[in-house]
């Protein structure tokens, strides 16, 4: 069976690219013309780079400790009592994002199809049928990923090709004609729409395959890249920068103005956000799964899966906090760099780590 | 096994609750705006918003409704206060989903009417194809006519500009709203289509150039030929030249294949517009065909003078809307930011003498592939 084995190679992919697949994908587009204009273009492809090199060190520090979590080796590297500080802090950016992505999900359904069901009616029937799938277990988590997998880049990509003629490459002779300054300062801000990776950390004692979760877990990182990138190529060169700037849900009006074969296909946008819902459940699984088991870990129990009906109610309860879509922006910063500091981390976690492996071979 | 019953009995109750949606309308109780016509009121400062609502029932197959569609006239600020008051009058919610077009009349056009789009870009109920068309005259007339070829007038309308104009050279649709959000939030001019209401009949040729969302002028179906050719989004149609009598008098060709680019240069401070056009086509009809037609010779003199003729008309047009109109809608603002970005950043506060004192500069080629089907041999 599968689950005495672990997940293969290929659930790890779907796992990492749809973690980072999720609500992002719809405003990607706007926050990168907003940064750095029509070289938006370039600012993300250079932050999924960043990304990767992240996900590159990750998965290389969470094999150096093949069966253990990112909260049992942090206490390692980092000695127990700031390990299990660093723990807590996950503990609260795991919890605190699954709200997050939560919330961002409702109030885009809200918006784009269901403008008269109340907020906690989508907010509670996703919040349950997450909670239904973690506690499933890692494998019920993997299969549903490589399930879902095929169909949202499939209809992403799709999306792309029947808008990519109205691409108007005029656009691009202005490319890095300021220089990579705007690039380079908004690479942070846009490396947060990679956010997701991190899940890797907790994979390692779960795959089945450990020598190839290097490759694999950086494809799934990869095919996000060239997602992010040729979405927002193909936004700007049809929109320019400005436009698509002043947009909320750029992604959704590129679905909205196909019309294929003369009105053959039309309102493409609820067919896209159909499966754009599947993209947003699988990125708060994945969020759902890493708070539920952080917070075991960190308690030094074992089994999660209680843990994940007593997390359900505190994440509802901070997803109802923002008051607007101006102070879920604020919360939605927040979680970005705080996700993007445990990002970072992993760097100075790699060094420390085979340090103290170095250190203890000498001995 | 009662408890499976019990488990049976409970899960088909909840998915019985669960099948309605929250926000539901039935299909009987919407009325559809398919179309909505501007024109000014007398009141100040008041629109007359003329809403075209369509019958679902006139869609089935026997339809035992009279009249599939009718029209009503509120007045208000604009298209959603009018809206609103629309659900106070019949019983029906009024929806913009399946809107076709929007006719503005000339009177509404002349001062700045893009707060009357505001809605369309901001909310998503209304498809992106609508097509916005100006009206030379007044709008609600367009909706009272009666065709032949369609029960409603929005749809034979909207109809018109979406196909047509892949087949003819004179008119002209604006794609869709993406492009006035474009316009809006970039600042630059574009053309619409223009209607002008007949006796019983409309004409849709030529087009309204639209500065700063306020009309600036006409142009006629000629000019919107030269101006379609400027902003490049030329198809196929129909080209009248007129020859002189040694090559055949008036000659119409069908061109089924035709592009056009319009690139921004700069030499030393002022703006070139450098246009490059290449038609293929075929003779379609000759009124004195002479009898040298099926030579090389004769292909290549007439190419000569189609091609001249053609650039006096492209030529003609983009002096009247960069002289009389002051208005760039061929996307050479647009173009020039992106072509010479630190020279358009330097002189973005005199842009409008810059274009003002650009220049155009045409390079045709057409091809007449064939001459039709007879050969006007002389023997």
């Amino acid at each position: 069976m599968k689950s005495r084995q672990g997940i293969t190679n290929l659930q790890v992919t779907a796992i990492v690219s749809l973690s980072i697949l999720g609500i992002a994908v719809l405003f990607i587009p706007s926050s990168a013309s907003e940064a750095a204009g029509i070289d938006g273009v370039l600012a993300t492809l250079f932050g999924g780079i960043v990304v990767l090199v992240l996900t590159f060190t990750a998965i290389l520090l969470s094999c150096q400790y093949p069966n253990h979590t990112i909260i049992e080796y942090s206490q390692i590297v980092f000695g127990r009592l700031l390990g299990k500080l660093y723990g807590f802090y996950i503990v609260l950016y795991a919890i605190a994002t699954t709200a997050t992505v939560l919330r961002g999900f409702a109030d885009a359904m809200k918006v784009l199809l269901l403008p008269k069901t109340p907020l906690e009616v989508i907010m509670i029937t996703m919040m349950l049928t997450v909670a239904y799938q973690v506690q499933g277990g890692i494998s019920t988590i993997a299969r549903i990923n490589e399930l879902f997998l095929p169909p949202i880049i499939g209809l992403i990509l799709g999306l792309l090709l029947l808008n990519v003629r109205d691409v108007e490459m005029f656009r691009y002779r202005a490319l890095l004609s300021n220089g990579f300054g705007p690039i380079l300062m908004s690479l942070a801000g846009i490396s947060t729409g990679y956010l997701g990776f991190e899940i890797v950390t907790f994979l390692t004692p779960f795959v089945a395959d450990k020598r190839k979760l290097l490759k694999y877990g950086m494809a799934g990182t990869g095919i996000t890249i060239i997602i992010y990138t040729l979405l927002v190529f193909i936004e700007l060169g049809i929109y320019g920068d400005k436009t698509i700037a002043d947009m909320v849900y750029p992604t959704v009006h590129l679905a909205r103005r196909i019309l294929w074969v003369e009105s053959f296909i039309e309102r493409f946008d609820i067919f896209f956000l159909t499966f754009w819902i599947l993209a947003a459940f699988t990125t708060i699984t994945s969020y759902m799964y890493m708070a539920a088991l952080s917070v075991v870990r960190i308690i030094g129990l074992r089994n999660y899966k209680p843990f994940v009906f007593i997390l359900s109610p505190v994440v509802y309860m901070i997803a109802i906090i923002p008051q607007n879509s101006v102070q879920f922006t604020v919360l939605l910063k927040i979680i970005s760099y705080a996700g993007l500091a445990i990002g970072f981390s992993t760097v100075p976690m790699l060094i420390i780590s085979k340090i103290k492996k170095a250190r203890i071979n000498n001995d | 096994m009662t408890r499976k019953v019990i488990l049976t009995i409970i899960i088909a109750g909840i998915t019985l609750l669960l099948v309605s949606c929250w926000g539901q309308i039935e299909i009987e109780d919407q009325a559809f705006i398919v179309g909505i016509a501007l024109d000014k009121s007398d009141e100040s400062g008041k629109l007359e918003v003329t809403f075209q609502i369509a019958h679902p029932k006139a869609f089935m197959a026997e339809s035992q409704v009279d009249e599939p569609f009718w029209n009503i006239t509120q007045v208000s600020e604009d298209i959603t206060t009018a809206r609103n008051e629309l659900i106070k009058k019949i019983n029906w919610i009024p929806t913009f989903e399946h809107c076709q077009i929007l006719l503005i009349s000339e009177d509404v056009a002349k001062d700045r009417f893009e707060k009357y789009l505001d809605f369309l870009i901001r909310t998503f109920e209304v498809r992106k194809k609508l097509q916005i068309a100006i009206v030379q005259g007044k709008a609600k007339e367009i909706l009272d006519l009666k065709f032949k070829s369609g029960i409603i007038p929005s749809f034979v309308i909207s109809e018109i500009l979406n196909k047509n104009t892949k087949y003819s050279f004179e008119v002209t649709d604006y794609s869709h709203i993406g492009r006035i959000h474009i316009a809006l939030i970039e600042g630059h001019d574009f053309i619409l289509c223009r209607i002008i209401p007949l006796k019983d009949e409309l004409s849709i040729s030529g087009g309204a150039v639209i500065k700063d969302f306020m009309l600036a002028g006409w142009l006629s179906g000629e000019e919107v030929m030269g101006a379609r050719f400027l902003r490049g989004d030329v198809e196929s149609g129909f080209l009248e030249v007129k020859l002189p009598p040694e090559l055949g008098e008036d000659v119409i060709l069908r061109i089924y294949e035709s592009e056009s680019e319009l690139k921004p240069e700069i030499r030393g401070d002022k703006l070139y517009a450098v246009l490059n056009i290449r038609l293929e086509g075929d003779i379609n009809e000759i009124t004195a065909p002479s009898s040298g037609l099926n030579s090389d010779e004769y292909i290549k003199k007439a190419s000569v003078v189609i091609e001249k003729n053609l650039e006096n008309i492209i030529k003609r047009t983009f002096k009247k809307v960069q002289q009389e109109f002051a208005s760039d809608p061929f996307r050479i603002k647009e173009k020039t930011q992106s072509y010479y970005p630190h020279f358009y950043q330097a002189n973005q506060g005199h842009w409008d003498e810059i274009y003002r004192s650009a220049e155009l500069e045409i390079s045709t080629e057409i091809m007449i592939r064939r001459i039709g089907e007879i050969k006007n041999r002389k023997d």
